[in-house]
């Protein structure tokens, strides 16, 4: 891992798409924020005791 | 009659009506509803991962001041001649990292949601103000890491600030200036907003998904 990102910082990787062009590091950053955010929207939050309780009344 | 309710009555009827501290305690006590200020309790919708990212933003920020005062303690070469030094300041760099990951998370959940509906635009604006800061405060902390790399950066940004005509104010060929925005003007100004982002949070409550009914 640390000789990967060595790796990265020595020499940026740049990705071309016609006039579109950014450094490997950023894309990925991006796309891993892109994950994450998708995994917020479908994974469950978990069955707390506050979300089942038809009573409103929180532990 | 008790002695305690004749007492009070005197002490009120001697307090001005107009007093300003008791404006301000009615206007803090208005400006957000009973209960509201840390509530234990949220509605079902909030059950879900991606209402979590505005307090994991509000966390990281909490670690990059942190991180940051003690790099104020040891100055701003220290990270170069100290392990301990540059341990902290990958702690600092990494906070922010995260501090802006999650910041952009939160942005992307919210503006699907729409969430400046019911009467919370205020709260949308301060948080579009308190983004623009930080991007201005992680600037303002490139070109201030004493090196190479904050030299090249200032050279490089100073046509863009001149261009846009603020350049006599605000010029980042000059270290000290730049330090002094990114370690008291911009925290200051992050914090405040942030401040006022919460209490906006909490006075109209979290937004509701869109297609969430009356009472859900």
């Amino acid at each position: 891992m640390v000789r990967a990102a060595a790796v990265m910082a020595a020499s940026p990787h740049v990705v071309h798409w016609g006039w579109f062009r950014i450094e490997l590091a950023n894309l990925l950053i991006i796309l891993a924020m892109v994950v994450v955010f998708v995994i917020a929207m479908v994974v469950p939050f978990g069955r707390s005791a506050w979300a089942r309780d038809d009573s409103g009344d929180r532990p | 009659m008790s002695g305690a309710g004749a007492a009070a009555r005197r002490e009120t009827a001697r307090r001005p009506a107009d007093s300003w501290t008791r404006a301000l305690r009615e206007r803090i006590e208005r400006t957000v509803p009973p209960g509201q200020a840390l509530p234990d309790r949220q509605p079902v919708f909030v059950s879900s991962w991606i209402y979590v990212f505005g307090v994991l933003t509000v966390a990281s920020l909490v670690v990059v001041v942190a991180t940051g005062c003690v790099l104020a303690v040891g100055g701003v070469a220290w990270w170069h001649v100290s392990s301990l030094g540059h341990f902290v300041n990958s702690l600092h760099l990494w906070s922010v990292e995260l501090f802006f990951g999650f910041m952009v998370i939160h942005l992307w959940g919210k503006f699907w949601m729409a969430a400046w509906r019911g009467g919370r635009l205020l709260t949308w604006v301060t948080g579009v103000i308190a983004f623009v800061t930080s991007i201005g405060t992680a600037f303002t902390g490139y070109l201030s890491q004493s090196n190479f790399d904050s030299q090249w950066i200032s050279a490089e940004a100073k046509d863009g600030i001149n261009a846009i005509g603020v350049g006599a104010w605000f010029n980042v060929l000059n270290p000290g200036q730049m330090l002094l925005w990114h370690v008291v003007l911009l925290p200051l100004a992050i914090g405040l907003i942030t401040v006022l982002h919460v209490v906006l949070v909490r006075r109209h409550g979290v937004v509701p998904p869109i297609d969430a009914r009356d009472g859900e």
